[in-house]
């Protein structure tokens, strides 16, 4: 009995060996796939799921298929107002803030690049993106101050009396201006690395070619940096489609500034959270990015 | 030599132009110092000045007094905290997974790796009512860890290690592997220290996130004890409309840590910048 007993464990234990090295890879998974699993892929079928209910964070649930999506798309709804008003500034924050966080950095890298002396350079570079590190809330705090239309510096530098908050356009200059003095230093970054990484020697070529500064940089340096630039153009937009702290810390005439962003965040969590028809808007406030992003990276590609 | 006294006078104009823009740039900044040493009654009597008559401390008196509404000497811990914590074990579980999907051999390996990059493109919006809910039904909102584990999940940073980690030799595995090392021993042993420099860059990069994260932590911790530096400042408007110095005190000390962790790590950081970008080293 005793034998059997000893054999019968070392079979045991030479497959637990076995097994055990076949386990090890997902050991090492495995702290990652726990939070994957519950932060990421779970919340992502349970928000669509969501968004088939009229849900307000308490009690069950109630499915009630499409509705939530038929009253965002019955124009003339509050839902569907609250949601196209919203859409409406999100594209107006994204097709002026966007392109601009993509073509100042671009200017400055190619002025900073210009400066031979690599000391000053980088001092340069260093202030223009130190402002890049501050939060949302410093930097809008910052500006809010600013642009006091009493004792704000602007105002009283330039003898100017300007209500950044009184109307729609002066609040988007506003807050499209704090995104670029918070927001360009990365993307110059970006765009100073791969210019410096052209060859010299590419640039003597086309100078002795005869190219001047502005054949140089349409034939030489804006072509290699079409990855790069395709990069900050995609993660602008869906950092554009995103955008809250901006337009909701600086406020503005009601009416005049909310986002997207803005309204799933006072629909969900406000105070009488409707968190089914917040998610109804997440969704397709989703598909809206995910669209953009492919009908992107398949431009990233053809070129 | 007519050309090179061209180039000076180009180089000469564009540093000037470039040294008035970064003057301009932190004009802003000294504003907010410079307010934030004015005495609140200073202010709210004679407005705008362009250098303070009076300079004082007492705003930052008064910021580190209030406890209540606005603790932002508690902010700061939390948000010191929660970004240390973040960046810690962001790379630590990123660094175990990116080293499992780059060097090991196990059934799904390519799969699971693709399913990954997928849920990259999954926009987060979606994701954010749902979190709320699964960690309310945990009990962990108004607590710190709120504040780190939904992040822990993410996919960008093992990707990002995972790249890193096919230019570092397969001979070391090899090497190891024979002498007799586990998995384990050859990861922490030999791997590890080869993947410092991408480790850095993962580190600061969420430190940075989560110390400027804004909407979840509004949304989660809503208690004033239990808010991050960043959303709290979102709430200290209201609490001090009337004192503009005070408020200005409370952006300074806000954006003093940061620009401070900038000064020492700015190397890694620019580096970190071009290398997520997708470039080459």
């Amino acid at each position: 009995m005793i034998v059997r007993e000893i054999s019968a464990s070392n079979i045991n234990k030479a497959n637990k060996k076995k097994g055990i090295k076949a386990i090890i890879p997902y050991l090492f998974l495995l702290p990652h796939l726990i939070f994957f699993a519950i932060f990421v892929v779970y919340p992502f079928f349970y928000g669509i799921y969501i968004s088939f209910t009229n849900f307000n964070l308490m009690g069950n649930p109630e499915f009630i298929w499409f509705d939530n999506y038929v009253q965002i798309f019955t124009f003339g709804s509050k839902y569907s107002k609250d949601f196209f008003a919203g859409l409406g500034h999100t594209l107006i924050y994204t097709v002026t803030a966007v392109p601009l966080i993509v073509f100042v950095p671009l200017v400055l890298a190619v002025l900073l690049y210009a400066i031979k002396n690599v000391r000053i350079r980088n001092i340069f570079q260093s202030i223009l993106y130190s402002t890049s590190i501050l939060s949302v809330s410093t930097v809008v705090l910052i500006f809010t101050w600013l642009l006091d239309r009493d004792n704000g510096l602007f105002n009283n530098l330039f003898l100017v009396d300007i209500n950044f908050k009184g109307n729609a356009v002066l609040t988007w200059v506003a807050i499209i201006s704090l995104t670029l003095w918070s927001g360009v230093g990365g993307n110059m970054i970006i765009f100073l690395s791969s210019i410096s990484s052209i060859p010299k020697s590419q640039y003597e070529a086309a100078s002795l070619d005869g190219a001047n500064a502005f054949q140089r940089f349409f034939r030489l340096t804006l072509p290699s940096l079409r990855f790069p630039l395709t990069f900050s153009l995609i993660t602008g937009v869906i950092g554009g489609f995103n955008v809250f702290g901006q337009p909701y810390l600086f406020g503005g005439q009601v009416g005049s500034y909310e986002t997207v962003m803005m309204e799933i965040y006072g629909y969900a969590f406000g105070k009488s959270p409707m968190a089914g028809m917040a998610s109804a808007m997440s969704v397709l406030l989703g598909i809206i990015i995910l669209l953009v992003s492919i009908v992107q990276f398949r431009m990233m590609r053809e070129k | 030599m007519k050309k090179t006294k061209k180039y000076y006078i180009s180089q000469a104009i564009l540093i000037t132009g470039m040294a008035i823009l970064c003057f301009l740039w932190l004009v802003p900044l000294v504003y907010m110092v410079l307010t934030s040493l004015r005495p609140n009654e200073d202010i709210n009597l004679n407005g705008f000045v362009l250098f303070p008559k009076v300079i004082t401390f007492d705003n930052y008196v008064i910021v580190f007094r209030n406890t209540q509404s606005a603790p932002v000497a508690k902010w700061l811990i939390n948000s010191v905290i929660v970004s240390l914590l973040s960046a810690l074990l962001t790379v630590l579980i990123s660094a175990l997974s990116a080293f499992a999907y780059a060097r090991m051999k196990f059934k799904g390996n390519k799969l699971l790796f693709s399913f990954l990059l997928l849920t990259m493109m999954i926009p987060s919006v979606i994701s954010l009512i749902p979190n709320f809910l699964t960690i309310k039904s945990f009990h962990l909102n108004e607590t710190l860890a709120a504040l780190i584990l939904p992040f822990l999940g993410g996919v960008t940073n093992i990707f990002l290690i995972r790249q890193f980690l096919y230019g570092v030799p397969k001979e070391l595995d090899e090497a190891a592997l024979i002498d007799g090392a586990g998995y384990g021993r050859l990861f922490f042993r030999i791997i590890l220290p080869q993947m410092v420099p991408i480790l850095m860059v993962v580190g600061l990069n969420t430190f940075l996130a989560a110390w400027n994260d804004l909407l979840w932590p509004l949304i989660i911790n809503q208690d004033a004890a239990n808010r991050t530096m960043t959303s709290g400042l979102s709430v200290v408007q209201g609490i001090f409309d009337n004192q503009k110095g005070t408020l200005m005190a409370v952006t300074v000390i806000s954006a003093v840590p940061v620009l401070v962790v900038y000064l020492f790590v700015q190397k890694y950081l620019i580096r970190g910048i071009s290398l997520t970008s997708g470039m080459k080293e």
